[in-house]
């Protein structure tokens, strides 16, 4: 019996993964700001620890890496993930429809994509249809561990007309939307209460009648449609996802709206869903930037693209490099909101997946 | 940034080189007239911890003086009290910032437009951009002030304003400062807009009319000409008409002094002498010129500059030949396949000016930024612009992406300041930090002005 308790001890010990001691020039903390000397401790794809002053054991490996290594970005509501869009256009109420059924998790060129640009996992959400569409998913972009991260993150309602617009089966406006939405009794959906839910909004009405149905009791996230620069004050505080412009073409509109919500302390996340097409993966780090050069607050516009964006999602396993998160990490040559940076390497889940110059000491 | 970090100790106080542009007429409008008040005021002078010179030189610390919104002062040194029979004079005002002070951008392809142009339905082959610009009063264009606000705090000092509608002519556009009442003024001389632009056929056609046009304009002159010949004939017809007149009358009268002839004979004679009455020359009809023709010639006699919107290679060879043929002052804009005719556009010293989303775009990118170097070690002049579209701070931040792809940052750094204000013919007063020149500046805390992770400022003048 002896003998059997010390043999399993030390195949556990032999089969222990490596702690990888990760050393870069600085490293980008949970609050936006970047800092030198901080050692990340790394093993079986998690964070252990991070710190200054940490004491490294003997087995521990050390890795010095030339950057900045930054928290894989967060895709807040993506596109990507799906051929065809999670949605059962036969009905107008699917609450139970999951994105994750149609989340096609073969490694094609869309996540590798998402890897080149930084991003290690997305928010696959149902179409917004439906008043009621259904369960998001939160997936990795890679790594050979599992990739679903979360099958029923946020119930997606929608009041956006635009979005719910449907002859045969309703409702065909706003007020529709409203009274569909109240009538099929949103707090009685199964693990709302629990889960939250990310909204499709498009005035400062759709918000104030979403509130009404869901009060307090349930974590609500925005998905801002049409001109938020029109009731973005109605959501203060609140965190937001904000559609990104097609390629180059935010105008002097769009700008300053992005500027006076944060001014008014609405905390905005990106994706890269958009009710017309995709936006490039890429677009996102470039949505940071525009933002940080906007509001002059770098730290926010970091955020936007991974802490706030896990915030949206509703994890608190990505987003941030810090003790207990997944080791979704990048590796930059410069700060991520430089525009000069460009990708050295990308971990996600611990496990390396493009690699560049770093050095094992 | 590859500039090397020297500290210049050097004040280069004194009576600037430059003549200062608001002592000078600034737009049509004010020519020969009163200048415009750009609403700039003050004097004053930035501390800050470095600043960007011309030629890649770094002046640490730098105390930058600005008065009435042009660079007056440049030094190393903290500007004294002036001292006087009197006393001393007051201290002049100094404000620390930390940070790099670096040249204002000048985008020479970007979307302001004035209220004139953007409402206009209808536009005019020889239509001035500098007659449309709003006069230098605060509400004078809201969206234009708007426009230009965005435009000022992304950095950008200075652009070009041209119409971007209409096919072969745009009529003439103008490179535009913009006043403490963000609004545009004119700021450097004028360029006549043209267009080649199409898939293959369509270039064709457009290669075709742009020939045309001024083919069209030097037919007109040697019609000019030709008139000028057949008005010398008329002239020496009409002498030679007036003394033939004259012998005929003295005949005329001579026969009626005849009074013994039969009045049958001589209604006969007179039947006669009426028929040989001289007949007098027709005068010439002089050719009819247009407005747009007029522009044409001005071009040809060098009296404004091109600039040629056109992408395909047949599209700048023929823009080119155009060139050498009329001995034209050219820019190119757009330029997609420039690189095909580096060398040529090198021999013909014609600038081009480049879009770049082109760097976004991931299919092209690369493409996009080899373009660049190859365009630049072929010593063709480059600039980077906005291409026409509402970039705002994404200019830069585009920019900043050539360097992370491999673009040498120094080159890209003057492709978006010094040589699109050479090109625009502002480099007296735009692109880079020297006396005489615009106050706008940007203020960076990280790497570079690429850099989003730190301060970025745009200075405007007060």
């Amino acid at each position: 019996m002896l003998a059997a308790t010390i043999l399993s001890l030390a195949l556990a010990q032999a089969t222990q993964a490596p702690i990888w001691a990760l050393q870069p020039e600085r490293v980008i903390l949970p609050d936006g700001s970047s800092a030198k000397g901080v050692t990340v401790l790394v093993q079986n794809g998690q964070i252990l620890d991070v710190g200054t002053d940490l004491q490294l054991a003997n087995n521990v490996r050390k890795m010095a890496l030339p950057g900045v290594l930054a928290p894989g970005f967060v895709d807040a509501f993506s596109a990507y993930g799906t051929d065809h869009p999670a949605q059962e256009d036969s009905r107008s109420l699917t609450p139970s429809l999951r994105a994750a059924d149609a989340i096609d998790l073969r490694d094609g060129d869309a996540w590798k994509n998402l890897r080149d640009a930084g991003v290690t996992s997305v928010h696959v959400l149902p179409s917004p249809g439906n008043v009621q569409a259904g369960w998001g998913a939160m997936a990795t972009t890679g790594g050979d561990q599992k990739r679903i991260l979360n099958g029923k993150t946020r119930q997606v309602l929608s009041l956006a007309a635009e979005a719910v617009n449907d002859r045969d089966f309703g409702p065909s406006s706003q007020a529709g939307a409203v009274e569909l939405l109240e009538q099929s009794k949103p707090l009685e959906i199964k693990d709302i209460q629990q889960k939250g839910a990310v909204i499709h909004v498009a005035s400062a009405e759709a918000v104030r009648a979403a509130r009404g149905m869901l009060g307090k009791q349930v974590e609500s996230r925005w998905l801002l449609w049409g001109d938020p620069g029109q009731y973005g004050g109605e959501l203060r505080g609140e965190i937001v996802g904000m559609q990104m412009p097609a390629d180059s073409s935010w105008n002097p509109r769009q700008m300053e709206t992005l500027k006076r919500l944060h001014k008014a302390g609405v905390q905005i996340t990106f994706g890269t869903w958009a009710n017309r097409s995709a936006r490039k993966p890429a677009d996102l780090r470039w949505a940071a930037i525009l933002m940080s050069r906007m509001t002059g607050d770098p730290a926010a516009a970091m955020a936007s693209i991974t802490s706030a964006a896990a915030k949206f999602v509703g994890n608190n396993k990505v987003g941030a490099i810090a003790k207990g998160r997944r080791a979704d990490l990048v590796l930059w040559s410069a700060h991520p909101l430089d525009s000069t940076a460009s990708i050295r390497a990308v971990m996600i889940g611990g496990q390396t997946v493009s690699r560049g110059p770093a050095q094992e000491n | 940034m590859a500039v090397s970090a020297c500290s210049l100790a050097i004040a280069f106080s004194g009576t600037p080189a430059v003549a200062n542009p608001l002592d000078a007429p600034l737009s049509p409008q004010a020519d020969g007239a009163e200048v415009q008040d750009l609403g700039f005021k003050r004097t004053y002078t930035i501390h800050a911890d470095s600043a960007w010179l011309a030629d890649g030189r770094v002046l640490s610390p730098a105390y930058i003086t600005l008065t009435k919104g042009v660079i007056t002062r440049i030094s190393s040194r903290e500007p004294q009290a002036q001292k006087s029979l009197l006393g001393s004079g007051p201290k002049p005002k100094i404000i620390k910032v930390d940070g790099t002070l670096a040249a204002g951008v000048v985008d020479a392809w970007s979307s302001v437009l004035p209220a004139e142009i953007r409402l206009d339905r209808r536009p005019l082959p020889f239509s001035k951009v500098a007659d449309d610009l709003p006069i230098q009063v605060v509400g004078a264009d809201p969206a234009l002030a708007a426009a230009v606000a965005a435009q000022r705090s992304a950095g950008i000092a200075a652009t070009y304003i041209g119409r971007a509608d209409g096919n072969l002519m745009r009529g003439l556009g103008v490179p535009v400062g913009f006043s403490a009442h963000d609004l545009p003024y004119a700021g450097g001389a004028e360029f006549l807009d043209l267009m080649v632009a199409g898939d293959a056929l369509g270039v064709q056609r457009g290669i075709t009319d742009l020939n045309n046009l001024f083919s069209e304009a030097v037919g007109y002159r040697d019609s000019v000409d030709d008139y000028q010949e057949e008005l010398e004939k008329y002239e020496e017809s009409l002498k030679k008409y007036q003394e033939e007149l004259d012998k005929f009358i003295k005949e005329q009268k001579k026969e009626e002094g005849k009074e013994g002839d039969s009045k049958a004979d001589g209604e006969d004679d007179k039947e006669k002498k009426e028929k040989k009455r001289p007949k007098r020359p027709q005068r010439p009809s002089p050719p009819v010129s247009t407005t747009a023709r007029d522009m044409i010639l001005d071009a040809i006699d060098g009296k404004i500059s091109v600039r040629v919107q056109v992408e395909s290679a047949a599209g700048i060879r023929a823009a080119i030949a155009l060139q050498e043929e009329h001995n034209l002052n050219m820019m190119l804009v757009g330029c997609d396949e420039a690189v095909q005719c580096r060398f040529e556009l090198a021999a013909a010293g014609i600038g081009v000016v480049l879009d770049v989303n082109r760097v976004h775009n991931k299919a092209n990118g690369q493409r996009f930024i080899d373009q660049f170097q190859q365009l630049l070690d072929a010593e063709v002049d480059v600039a980077l612009s906005s291409g026409g579209r509402n970039l705002g701070p994404m200019l830069l931040a585009y920019a900043g992406e050539m360097i992370a792809q491999g673009a040498d940052a120094d080159a890209v750094w003057a492709a978006l300041t010094s040589t699109p204000a050479r090109m625009l013919g502002m480099a007296s007063n735009f692109g880079q930090i020297n006396r005489g020149c615009s106050g706008s500046m940007i203020l960076f805390g990280g790497n570079s002005p690429f850099d989003a992770s730190a301060l970025f400022q745009a200075h405007q003048p007060k």
